[in-house]
């Protein structure tokens, strides 16, 4: 009897307890991968080293630092794409702002300096007028005394008077000269000054422009500078070509960077007009590559390239030395020619590099 | 009670059948008006309030957005906590409330706090927006635009004014959030360099634009007459007449908006891209409406969508309806559940006719399956309960047992009918009725309380599993409930209209129970006689079956055949929109080649109001499958796109059906099963503290993918203000600030109207001088004193890895360290690391750890479940011993359990190998319904020796095991077939959740029916005690 009840009694326990751990496995995610593990912790753990958890099958091989290594078919499969590095020449440039000058104060000038060259003229001949009446009542004075001291006396002011007026006229004509220069400079009056110059007759004709270019303060223009590149609308890729002339006199008032008198030979541009300049900082050109922007990815403040090493690793370089240039940066170390540059798909480089950062957004709440 | 409830169906039973017929006309009547869902609305009760904070970082969306709104909400009844993620452009701040609450009140309470914040926040941001309420389910429908004829803004714009406002009028739709495209604008380009140039600052523009395109009232004209409007016209409203707008006097005339700005319409900063089949698109996802019938919500859209479909083909648009379409796994499952239901009740109907041989008994039983289900949807549907795939569950594996009640009742009565016609002097029909109903009555009782009882604790599940298991716990209560009341009321009333009339009985048993009984009647003697033998082979089974237990997976609910796959990709924070779709373009390429993905479509960032609130370097992507296919080949085709994935550099990838997916996104927290939050307010000091924290977590063994959840990763530029230079030139930073808000976010300056269209006027820089951080240092700044400078006058720029998102809990900043557990329990991993966290890393005041995670909730939600499991068992244990009155006799019917779970265990074996919350349901259905069968055959012997007088011995033993042999037998095959069309094709839409469950309850059955035959009898007349009492 006792035995029975005992066994009812174990039973009833047995049972409970089964229905118990059967019920157990709560409601939430994984309740049961997790009694399930916590049962047989040591036999999963046996069946879980042989696993290998993580999908990548190239742990084997060590990859260097900044390396990314994926396999051929699936760079094409991911549209990474390469354009070969090629080797090329270029002038570091600065941008600098232009103004297409309106030459009428030049007209007034080249106004002003016939005018008081006409004048000079006339003085001249009335210098020469007096000279000769003078000499000429000298010589009848000395000869036949015939002419009184007091003619001789007033022909003698009269031609001192016409030297005073030429040579106050000389003066104003080398005034106005001076003036040209100094507003101008030596190169630009000269134009205005010379007969027949046919630089001005461009000038006046509007088939070339005067460019008054103002470098940025810090800013200072190469030695032997034949020419720079202008344009209207701010893209470099539209520019043209301008010629140097010579330094300007005078600055903008806001920059107080140096200036300089270009010539541009263009009929389009009407007076002050302000204009994007495009000035070498070199005389010479470097040689390196060039990198575009699209190849370009941003990682700890520096900025980088991906370069395909061999056929299936891709290096991350610093172009960070790299020029500014239209559309990119020129690289004059650190890339060679002949070497591919990923042109597409570099972010995904990066991303694959860090991928350990990428989150499971799904648990974030 | 019962005896009155029997005696009154039986004398009333016209009145009875004319109510039941009632019913079954409510029922469908109120079936064919309800709505369709696919799941139970399984989301806790959450506002989640978001505010759009375009060009802030996420550290000054954190302070200068989130925490006023955090701050404002604070404290609000019913709230259960408080989480908020602060991420670029974006804060989101989320309230979870108790689910007793309601929801109304909730928002109600919600939107009157957040009335008073706008003052509160920084210029430029937008006000905070309470997400609309949306069904759990969310997405009703994904649909998307592309065209060859017209871009991206146009089709937008198109988008925005015409089909948005469309489908937003349809009822049951929430929100549409629209992805990709280009929301227009008209722009007022600023040349930096033209600005310089002529001395003019950035602000001097915005305000010539803004006194251009000003919209105000003008009042009106009244005399004692008439009253009329003013109305100004000719105010510029396109680029073209914006150009001429006066932006200053010179000596040589006006200088003009157009000479210093191309004026354009362009695109406003994108949130968000969009593509379809790789093709630049845009993608409308349409919400649905809090408790709304995606089913009806799904049909008003197609015929909104009907009107615009011709208009779009001539003007070449096409218009991608299909991309996603939740009703078409309603409709199948719907049809699968049918065609279940149909199958299911024939086989019903050909094991009863197999084994009573009567067409009439037969019917009468049958009668219960339609009965009890309709009695139960209309229970159900007066609760408020929307019909969905649970709900069906529910139904669909009540169907077998609602039947039981009546087979016990019917089979019966008939046998009592059959004996009483062989009776020399046979009492009245009304009587023998009567009498057989009583007869079984307590059992039929106290089993189907049991089979209820056990059901008990799944209502009580916690968290999503609790929401989503309810209403099948509900369902398939009700419905075994009402199967009670039939099998008391209808089924003796019907037994008496069609039993006693048409014919006279036949006094034979049927042929099959003939047939069988002999032959089981020799198996049990068999057994009888080596019970040691038997006992312990019983037992070795039982001990081998509990073993594989714990050698099977488990999984939150089984793979879902919708027909339909959503992919997550996520590359490192700060790729950019244009990098995420040529990615999601070559990962689509792939997809699409797959056989059997009928299309794909891709999203990369977020739209306004989204529920999915990630970053530019985040997409998914919608792949839709060609439909009819079957489990395996949605398995093979799932298979593919992972290998596809996987293979794929530079991604993070998951893939998921779409209702897995929202259930994932539902479960609040993270589901790791161990989360550290480290509390604190300095972010750097959080950070450090995480990430000592993570150092130790990686050395304890069986840690695996430690992950640091915020760390700092995103590529900022970073404006430093140099405060002498700007002392220099008398400049303000937040001048500064100010010209750097509107060069490259843009200052929206006013409005201009386009027939019912209203743009954003918008001073800006151009995208081409938006584009490296070169461009930032370019930016024109005026001094007070006139002077033209450029930003790096002023400032420095350095690019630094900033904080894609700060983390908030209960208004606290927050980091967090996660890590999965492999290879060990994860009680001893939890008691290590707070013991090494707490010797290894040092925390002050201000910073604390919180150790937490899916262990410690599913710990909680065990023990929860521990508790009401217990207290049900105790309940079933009472009603036990109330129906068999004796402890020894109860405790072994108990034995009956581990027989059912072992069957239950080898068909999940056999079958997907992984357990699930509704393999959980499959064995509490089959404790309930094996402990039914143990009490029918425990009840017998007992009524054999109480009632009839026979003594206890082998002989009595057979007897009544022979005689409740046919219901047992029937109502075991009829529970398994049933079943059975679910289990054979589980991996099918409608039937992944029930399957297993069906599975289990076949193996379950076809053990325990075995065991409860052939081992049970030897069982209880070894141990067993049955004595007459002489009071009875």
């Amino acid at each position: 009897m006792t035995l029975r009840r005992k066994v009812g009694f174990w039973s009833i326990v047995l049972i409970v307890a089964v229905a118990i751990i059967a019920l157990m496995p709560a409601a939430t995610k994984s309740s049961f991968s997790g009694i399930v593990k916590g049962w047989l912790g040591s036999y999963t753990t046996a069946v879980q080293n042989n696993h290998d958890d993580d999908d990548d099958d190239d742990d084997d091989v060590p990859i260097e630092r900044l390396m990314v290594r994926i396999d051929g078919d699936i760079s094409a499969y991911a549209g990474i794409e390469t354009s070969v590095l090629a080797e090329s020449s270029f002038f570091p440039e600065s941008k600098a702002m232009a103004i297409v000058v309106d030459i009428r104060p030049l007209v007034t000038i080249k106004a002003r300096y016939n005018q008081a060259v006409s004048a000079l003229n006339v003085a001249k001949v009335a210098e020469r007028s007096a000279a000769q009446e003078l000499k000429r009542l000298n010589t009848l004075a000395k000869g036949v005394g015939s002419v009184a001291t007091k003619k001789v006396d007033y022909a003698r002011a009269v031609w001192r008077e016409a030297n005073a007026a030429l040579q106050g006229l000389g003066f104003e004509v080398q005034a106005v000269q001076d003036d040209g220069q100094q507003s101008w400079g030596a190169e630009v009056t000269s134009w205005v000054f010379a007969k027949n110059s046919e630089q001005w007759k461009r000038l006046l004709s509007h088939q070339d422009s005067l460019l008054l270019v103002i470098l940025p303060a810090d800013v200072s223009l190469v030695a032997d500078i034949s020419f720079i590149r202008v344009t209207r609308d701010g893209t470099q890729q539209q520019a043209r070509k301008a010629y140097f002339v010579s330094p300007a006199v005078s600055t903008g008032a806001l920059t107080q960077g140096e200036s300089y008198f270009f010539k541009i030979a263009t009929g389009r541009l009407r007076a002050r007009m302000r204009l994007d300049a495009w000035i070498p900082t070199t005389n010479t050109p470097i040689t390196g590559v060039f990198v575009p922007d699209k190849a370009i990815i941003w990682n700890d403040g520096l900025p980088w390239v991906y370069i395909e090493k061999e056929e299936d690793l891709y290096q991350r370089r610093s172009v960070q030395q790299g020029l500014p240039a239209t559309g990119g940066l020129f690289v004059e170390h650190g890339l060679a020619e002949g070497e591919l540059l990923v042109i597409k798909g570099a972010q995904m480089l990066l991303s694959e590099e860090f991928r350990w950062q990428i989150l499971d957004e799904d648990d974030d709440d | 009670m019962l005896s009155h409830i029997v005696a009154f169906s039986v004398r009333f039973r016209g009145v009875v059948v004319a109510l039941a017929m009632l019913l079954l006309g409510y029922g469908v009547y109120a079936l064919s008006n309800s709505s369709l869902d696919i799941f139970p609305e399984f989301a806790p009760k959450q506002v989640i309030i978001q505010t759009e904070s375009q060009g802030l970082t996420a550290e000054q969306v954190e302070v200068l957005v989130t925490q006023p709104i955090e701050n404002a909400l604070g404290g609000l009844v019913g709230t259960e906590f408080i989480r908020s993620q602060s991420i670029p452009g974006l804060s989101v701040v989320t309230l979870t409330f108790y689910d007793s609450t309601d929801i109304y009140r909730n928002r109600q309470l919600v939107s009157e706090r957040l009335l008073g914040l706008n003052d509160a926040l920084p210029t430029g941001v937008a006000p905070p927006l309470m997400v609309p309420l949306a069904s759990s389910s969310g997405t009703v429908m994904t649909i998307g635009l592309t065209s060859d004829n017209h871009d991206l803004m146009a089709l937008r714009s198109l988008v925005d004014w015409t089909l948005s406002p469309r489908l937003l009028s349809v009822e049951g739709v929430a929100d549409i959030n629209v992805f990709g495209g280009e929301e227009k604008q008209l722009q007022i380009q600023i040349d930096s360099d033209k600005l310089i140039r002529y001395g003019l600052a950035i602000d001097d523009v915005i305000q010539a634009a803004k006194q251009a395109t000003g919209i105000m009232a003008s009042g009106y004209i009244e005399n004692s007459n008439q009253r009329m409007m003013l109305k100004i016209s000719g105010q510029p409203t396109t680029a073209e007449q914006l150009s001429k707008v006066v932006l200053k006097g010179t000596e040589t005339g006006s200088l003009l908006l157009g000479d210093v700005a191309q004026i354009t319409t362009a695109a406003a900063p994108a949130i968000g891209g969009a593509a379809i089949a790789g093709k630049p698109a845009v993608v409308l996802m349409v919400i649905g409406q809090y408790k709304a019938n995606t089913l009806a919500v799904t049909l008003g859209l197609e015929q909104a969508l009907a009107e615009f479909k011709d208009g779009f083909a001539v003007d070449g648009i096409t218009l991608h309806d299909d991309l996603f379409r939740p009703a078409n796994y309603i409709e199948s499952s719907l049809q699968n559940i049918r065609e279940h239901l149909l199958v299911g009740g024939g086989l019903v109907m050909l094991v009863l006719l197999l084994f009573l041989f009567n067409l009439r008994t037969a019917l009468i039983s049958i009668t219960a399956i339609p009965l009890s289900l309709f009695a139960a949807l209309i229970v159900l549907l007066e609760m408020d309960i929307n019909i969905n795939i649970m709900v069906l569950g529910g139904l669909a594996i009540a169907l077998g047992e609602v039947i039981d009640d009546a087979i016990i009742d019917t089979e019966n009565i008939f046998r009592r009918l059959r004996e009483n016609a062989a009776l020399a002097q046979p009492k009245s029909t009304m009587t023998v009725v009567y009498d057989a109903s009583m007869e079984v009555r307590s059992s039929v009782v106290y089993a189907s309380f049991i089979v209820m009882l056990v059901f008990v604790p799944l209502l009580t599940l916690s968290g999503v599993a609790g929401r989503m298991f309810e209403p099948l716990g509900i369902a398939y209560i009700l419905a075994i409930f009402a199967s009670l009341g039939v099998a008391l009321t209808v089924t003796p009333a019907l037994c008496h209209i069609l039993l006693t009339r048409w014919g006279s009985l036949s006094d034979k048993e049927p042929p099959l129970v003939r047939l069988l009984n002999p032959i089981y009647g020799r198996i049990l003697k068999g057994v009888s006689r080596f019970p040691k033998l038997v006992f312990s082979g019983v037992a070795l089974f039982c001990l081998a079956g509990l073993a594989i237990l714990p050698l099977l997976g488990g999984s939150f609910l089984p793979e879902l055949r919708e027909g339909h796959y959503i992919i997550h990709t996520a590359s490192v924070p700060g790729t950019s929109i244009a990098e995420s779709l040529r990615i999601g373009g070559q990962i689509e390429k792939r997809v699409a080649e797959i056989e059997g993905v009928r299309s794909t479509s891709q999203w990369a960032g977020r739209a306004e109001r989204g529920a999915d609130t990630y970053g530019t370097h985040y997409s998914e992507y919608e792949i839709a499958l060609d439909p009819g296919l079957g489990g395996q080949q949605q398995q093979a085709i799932l298979d593919e796109i992972r290998a596809v994935l996987l293979a794929f550099p530079g991604i993070n990838s998951e893939v998921n059906t779409f209702l897995t997916e929202r259930i994932d996104e539902t479960i609040s927290g993270y589901t790791s099963p161990v989360v550290v939050n480290v509390y604190g307010k300095d972010l750097a000091a959080l950070d450090h503290k995480a990430k000592q924290i993570a150092a130790v977590m990686r050395k304890i063994d069986g840690a695996a993918d430690v992950q640091l959840r915020a760390p700092p990763g995103e590529p900022q530029i970073e404006i430093r203000l140099l405060l002498d230079e700007l002392a220099y030139w008398g400049l303000k930073p937040v001048e500064v600030m100010a010209t750097v808000h509107a060069g490259f976010e843009g200052a929206v300056v006013g409005q201009v109207l386009d027939d019912n269209r209203v743009f954003d006027v918008v001073v800006t820089l151009p995208k081409s001088q938006k584009q490296q951080p070169e461009d930032v240092l370019m930016l024109p700044i005026k001094t007070p004193s006139g002077v033209m400078l450029r930003l790096k006058d002023v400032a420095q720029i350095q690019q630094v890895s900033g904080r894609h998102m700060i983390l908030h809990a209960g208004a606290q900043r927050l980091q967090t360290v996660t890590s999965n557990v492999t290879g060990r329990d994860l009680v001893s991993f939890f008691a290590e690391l707070k013991q090494r966290v707490h010797d290894e890393v040092e925390f002050s005041a201000d910073i604390y750890p919180e150790f937490t995670g899916a262990a410690v909730a599913q710990a909680q939600s065990k023990e929860d479940l521990i508790v009401h499991s217990s207290l049900a068992g105790i309940a079933v244990l009472l009603l036990l011993f109330m129906a068999l009155k004796s402890v020894r006799n109860m405790s072994l019917v108990l034995i009956n359990l581990p027989f059912s779970l072992v069957g239950g265990v080898i068909a999940v074996l056999f079958t997907s190998g992984v357990l699930s919350i509704g393999s959980l349901v499959g064995f509490i259905t089959l404790f309930g319904i094996t402990l039914r069968n143990s009490i029918m055959m425990v009840s017998h012997f007992q009524h054999l020796v109480v009632e009839e007088g026979l003594p206890w011995n082998a002989a009595t033993a057979i007897r009544g095991a022979q005689e409740r042999l046919p219901s047992i037998l029937i109502t075991a095959l009829v529970t398994a077939l049933a079943m059975l069309p679910i289990a054979l094709n589980s991996d099918n839409p409608g039937r992944e959740i029930m399957g297993p469950m069906a599975s289990i309850i076949i193996g379950g059955l076809i053990s325990s029916t075995i065991l409860n035959l052939l081992v049970l009898p030897s069982i209880m007349l070894r141990y067993g005690r049955f004595e007459k009492k002489t009071e009875e």
